[in-house]
């Protein structure tokens, strides 16, 4: 079983100005912040837009709790977003080399 | 691309904590060291591309780990870690040589940036490295020259397995000549009339890989003027030589896994599906069933490769051969360098004979081809050799007095470390209290 938890504070590291969320690598729980989500939403369709950050993210952190590290690939789940344009240019699929590597990982399960 | 080996080095936990777990997830394999002896130990068992270092530690401070690494290793890049305090000693870290230096808290692109422009810089100098060597290596079969039990073995295998057309793993240390055992092959196969392509599997960035290995289409990219062949393509009808097999990323890993099953695969941006025939032969240093063990290496593509292995002995098991290669090395430098150089002294090829040799035959070669830059005779001389010898080599003194001789020591012992107090007191193993005595009680004095 995983475990995500949401908070709507922002979230920081004792080194690092700020992070999206942490997870265990690996590990079982995970958290995200939906502080920074709320940056810059299009006031057309706010809610819809927000949601599916929220979603792309959740995933994302829930992803390394699945051993999946970072993906070079901008369009992919795990790639890491410097800014919230690359949450927003993120599908919500992982690409195909994430894809097996979490197949491998589910079958270790 | 292999994956980056970093480490932390902060005397307090939840920084090192915090920040080991953000560079994992990033895809980086991190390890942490509580302080700068820590960090020095396990820098003396492992090497580190990058080393992220607290300038200000209880102990060793950043700065002395910064000067005891850069004597150990020039490629490993060091990252200051400071507070906003103490910019003046992240500049002297600049100047001491240090890759650059981050104000923290920072911000976690500043970081990502900075990592990505270390390993784009390594993953340069690496593949320019490689290329020179592979140059210099072109027709240097004599490196697999020896006359040691161990090696005539290495020769009849080499021999029997060329005669098969198996993928083939070559272990064994860095400087070995796994490339050479790799081209021996090669040439007594059936498909020494094919190419044979190397690749580096450590040097090539992971951006540049995939193109690299598969080629690419027209247009597939910005910069794909025209259709380029990958090195597969190329490898057809010959031998396709994967250095470093270890050092590969886990999504090259997979492609190279389906290209292995079936031999097929696509440039890219291309749809068209290409077949190329090539064998196979993958080198590593890395012991791959640790790196299995650790999830860096998939078990499915080691099966594929481990056919058939051997591994290549290192120097110190075949020290026998180290006169034979030695003088070879010897006549050879002294041609390329027209100097009338003739032989190696008994005592020169003492200490040789006695020295570990980690970097194996490569490193050999090196000392003796910048022994013949130095020589002043026709002979090489002890001293000729750039072998790292023990710091402390017993000359006779001059004199009896102990008073004198300690007095000596300690000066040589501070000039050699540019008078860095906390270094000296360390090596001579006294605290620094007793040292300022000692100095104080024979008169020592940094010269101003
Ligand atoms: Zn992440
Ligand atoms: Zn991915």
């Amino acid at each position: 079983m995983k475990i995500l938890s949401l908070t709507d504070v922002d979230l920081f590291i004792p080194i690092l100005t700020y992070v999206y969320g942490e997870a265990e690598l690996g590990g079982k729980s995970a958290i995200l912040s939906t502080y920074r989500l709320k940056e810059e939403l299009p006031p057309q369709n706010r809610d819809e837009v927000y949601l599916f950050r929220l979603i792309k993210e959740s995933l994302h952190e829930l992803g390394h709790t699945f051993n999946l590290r970072h993906c070079r690939d901008s369009k992919c789940l795990m790639h890491y977003a410097r800014n919230i344009r690359d949450v927003d240019n993120k599908t919500d699929n992982l690409c195909r080399y994430c894809k097996i590597l979490l197949e491998d990982e589910i079958k270790k399960l | 691309m292999k994956t980056t080996k970093i480490l932390i080095v902060d005397d307090e936990l939840i920084m090192r904590e915090s920040l080991a777990g953000w560079l994992e997830r990033d895809g980086h394999s991190v390890k942490t060291a509580s302080s700068g002896e820590e960090a020095l130990q396990l820098f003396k068992q492992s090497r580190f591309d990058i080393l992220l270092v607290d300038i200000k530690m209880e102990g060793m401070s950043g700065l002395e780990l910064l000067s005891f690494v850069r004597e150990m290793d020039t490629d490993t890049a060091i990252v200051m870690i400071t507070a906003y305090g103490s910019i003046t000693s992240a500049i002297e870290a600049m100047k001491k040589g240090a890759f650059d230096y981050l104000l923290k808290p920072f911000d976690p692109n500043e970081l990502g940036v900075l990592i990505e422009k270390i390993i784009d810089n390594q993953a340069q100098a690496k593949e320019n490295l490689y290329l020179k060597e592979q140059c210099k290596d072109r027709d240097r079969f004599e490196s697999m020259i020896g006359q040691s039990r161990v090696m005539q073995e290495i020769f009849d295998l080499i021999q029997s397995v060329s005669e098969t057309d198996s993928t083939i793993l070559i272990t064994g240390e860095t400087g070995t000549g796994k490339g050479l055992a790799a081209k021996a092959i090669h040439t007594n196969s059936q498909r020494k009339d094919g190419p044979f392509v190397g690749v580096n599997c450590g040097a090539i960035p992971e951006h540049l890989m995939e193109s690299e290995l598969f080629g690419y289409q027209k247009g597939a990219f910005t910069d794909a003027k025209a259709t380029k062949k990958g090195r597969l393509e190329l490898a057809d009808k010959g031998t396709l030589f994967l250095d470093e097999i270890g050092e590969i990323s886990m999504r090259m890993q997979i492609d190279l896994l389906r290209v292995l099953e079936d031999h097929m695969f696509y440039r890219v941006g291309g749809v068209q599906a290409i077949e190329a025939d090539f064998r196979v032969i993958a080198a590593t240093n890395r012991n791959l069933e640790e790196a299995i063990k650790a999830g860096i290496f998939r078990e499915d593509l080691y099966y594929r490769l481990n056919i058939i292995s051997f591994k290549m002995p290192s120097l110190r098991e075949r020290k026998e051969d180290i006169p034979l290669l030695a003088d070879h090395f010897l006549h050879r430098f002294a041609q390329e360098m027209n100097k009338p150089i003739t032989r190696i002294t008994r005592e020169a090829m003492d200490e040789m004979m006695l020295y570990e040799w980690p970097g194996n035959i490569r490193e050999l070669e090196n000392a003796i081809e910048r022994s013949v830059v130095v020589a002043k005779t026709e002979k090489i001389l002890p001293q000729d050799l750039p072998i790292f010898r023990p710091e402390y080599i017993c000359v006779e003194p001059k004199t009896n007095s102990l008073k004198e001789i300690e007095k000596t020591h300690i000066l040589g012992i501070l000039q050699k470390n540019e008078w860095n107090i906390a270094k000296v007191s360390k090596i001579l193993e006294i605290d620094r209290s007793t040292l300022y005595n000692k100095m104080k009680k024979y008169k020592i004095q940094k010269p101003s």
